[in-house]
């Protein structure tokens, strides 16, 4: 498993390993119950504090990514298929809120958008 | 505390060389001339534990040990331990140096007036121990040494014009019971000193802002 | 999680200068690093926490054990490692070692031996002959060789090149590894604490200015650098401190996030802990 944190890109660090973590969690190079590495050790290994990771692996356990067994560690969590979609829909919410603001800045209609829309949708088929 | 015991032992080795030169002088002169020089082991042997407070303070050891558990109490008692201990193991050396060389030089051996004398040596370098120290741990080295080096002075002025101006054997025979029991009075006052001087080193050590 | 040092209300008067109510608290399994500019009063706490000085107020515990009256029974479960106070130099390691073994009763001569070799420090070498870095290193190795629960630094990397900082926070980090240990160190090398620390405190003049995680700090707090007319729409409530400089305006942000969301300033930048002890220390209004 590689984890690559950067120190200047300005977005906080237990965010960059909690997303890292998630991406390999849902494309599958990390599979349902593998045990993840601990607090500590994650740590020391990214040269970072100890709270940056706890933090990460909180907010993963938060969101379902990731479960907790007393003293044992961290593990991968079974991903349900649900959790998958919620997590596909919210990225192309995302996007789509980026091309609406776009489009309304430009006073480009919500008509002409959903036009494009289904052009774009036929093509890719 | 043993382990500060070692630590001033281990310096003394590492920086033994002006003190073997020492030595050999004393043994030199010891040899070819006829002056008493029997206090100057002892004697030396306090004026290079006087040079461990100087390695100590230069370093701000003592800052260091009194982290360590029991460290400023420690200290203080290794201190005067390896202290006795050196002067004990050099007035022995000197005691036996000096029967040594009567037996080579084939004079009269007095065993008694050598014991006498090496005892009061050992009470006189326990006496400037114990002021000494404790005015090393109150005001440093630095300071102390002028102050040590003018009481002891004096009180070795003192000494030698009192033994001039009164014959002490008169004295000593008009007192006949004293002549016998003044080496136990002699040990007596000195662990009274050592007692006296070891517990302000403690108190002013403990107080000391390091 | 039991905090394994926690400052109360230390106060110590100098003539010249007071440590006026310090605060703070470790948890067990944590770096902290005490940052502040030199004569802040850094030492100063660390020696009243040793007992080296003896406070004029407040309340000290180690290990939840009051300093007035259990120190000696902790002692032994600290490791020191202060600035230019070591053991005289025509010692060597190995003398250490033979001094050490009777002093500390959890002293492990192998693990000291084995930390020796790893850092290629000759255990027959006097200490005045070993490089600043490599007398450094001892100075750690000997805290860590006995094992202590808590190691106290001042200063540890000060002086060092990189690559000696570099193998030291390393240790430092196996060192906490675990979890049962832990280290309070002061440094105005900052950036080995933006790695590292997991909380920070700040002194400044004998007074705490902060004492907050890291991530509070490297994630929360924010320069912003605007044009003055941005600056004149800054409410007071939503800065820390702010300096005027030549051609624009600095402001210290506490939460980056609403500030970003309140204002367009033309740049909010992460915060980097030399800028914050700056603008704290030099800026105006500070309002802590």
């Amino acid at each position: 498993m590689e984890i690559i944190i950067s120190n200047s890109s300005g977005v906080p660090i237990y965010e960059q390993i909690k997303e890292q973590i998630k991406t390999k969690i849902l494309n599958g190079e990390l599979q349902s119950g593998e045990c993840l590495p601990s607090i500590r050790s994650l740590a020391k290994d990214l040269k970072c504090s100890v709270i940056t990771t706890k933090n990460a692996y909180e907010e993963l356990q938060k969101e379902g990514y990731v479960t907790t067994i007393p003293a044992k560690g961290f593990y991968v969590a079974h991903i349900s298929q649900e959790l998958l979609r919620e997590e596909q829909l919210q990225k192309i919410e995302n996007l789509l809120v980026t091309s609406i603001l776009l489009a309304k800045a430009n006073k480009i209609s919500k008509k002409k958008l959903l036009e494009i829309i289904e052009i774009l949708y036929e093509e890719d088929e | 505390m043993l382990g500060l015991i070692k630590k001033d032992f281990l310096l003394l080795k590492n920086s033994s060389k002006s003190y073997l030169l020492v030595l050999l002088i004393y043994l030199f002169l010891g040899f070819i001339g006829e002056m008493d020089f029997s206090f100057i082991l002892p004697f030396m042997s306090v004026l290079l534990m006087m040079m461990t407070f100087s390695y100590d303070t230069f370093n701000h050891w003592d800052s260091y040990v009194a982290t360590f558990p029991k460290g400023r109490a420690g200290s203080v008692r290794a201190k005067y331990i390896t202290t006795l201990i050196l002067i004990l193991l050099t007035s022995l050396i000197t005691f036996f140096f000096q029967v040594i060389l009567i037996c080579i030089k084939k004079q009269p051996l007095e065993l008694v007036l050598l014991l006498e004398k090496m005892l009061g040596t050992i009470f006189t370098t326990i006496t400037i121990l114990c002021i000494s120290y404790p005015a090393i741990y109150k005001f440093g080295l630095e300071k102390a040494r002028i102050g040590i080096f003018l009481v002891v002075f004096v009180l070795a002025f003192a000494v030698q014009a009192l033994a001039s101006a009164i014959d002490l054997n008169q004295i000593l025979n008009g007192l006949a019971f004293f002549k016998n029991i003044w080496v136990p009075t002699l040990i007596l006052l000195s662990l009274i000193i050592l007692a006296l001087s070891y517990f302000i080193s403690l108190k002013v050590y403990s107080k000391k802002e390091l | 999680m039991e905090a394994i040092l926690e400052v109360k209300n230390l106060s110590k008067k100098y003539e010249n200068f007071t440590l006026n109510n310090i605060s703070f608290s470790l948890p067990q399994g944590m770096i902290m690093g005490f940052i502040g500019e030199n004569g802040s009063g850094k030492t100063t706490t660390i020696k009243a926490i040793l007992n080296l000085i003896h406070k004029s107020s407040g309340e000290i515990e180690i290990l939840g054990q009051s300093q007035d009256t259990h120190f000696d029974t902790v002692q032994k479960e600290i490791g020191v490692v202060l600035d230019d106070m070591f053991f005289p130099e025509i010692l060597s390691a190995k003398e250490i070692d033979l001094i050490m073994k009777d002093t500390y009763e959890t002293w492990d001569s192998t693990y000291f031996y084995k930390l020796l070799k790893e850092f290629s420090i000759s255990p027959m070498q006097q200490i005045k002959t070993l490089s600043k870095g490599m007398r450094k290193k001892l100075e750690i190795i000997t805290a860590l060789a006995h094992h202590p629960k808590l190691l106290i630094c001042d200063e540890p990397t000060n002086g060092l090149d990189p690559i000696a900082r570099d193998e030291i926070l390393r240790l430092f980090q196996e060192f906490i590894e675990d979890g049962t240990h832990s280290i309070f160190l002061s440094s105005h090398i900052t950036s080995d604490l933006e790695h590292i620390a997991d909380y920070i405190t700040f002194i400044h003049q004998g007074q705490i200015l902060l004492s907050k995680t890291r991530d509070e700090i490297m994630d929360k707090f924010a320069i912003a650098k605007c044009s003055e007319n941005t600056w004149k729409q800054i409410n007071q409530k939503d800065y820390l401190s702010y300096k005027k400089e030549k051609y624009f305006y600095e402001v210290l942000v506490e939460d980056k996030k609403a500030f970003q969301k309140k204002y367009n300033c033309e740049v909010l930048d992460t915060i980097t802990l030399d800028e914050l002890m700056l603008l704290m220390i030099k800026g105006d209004d500070l309002k802590c």
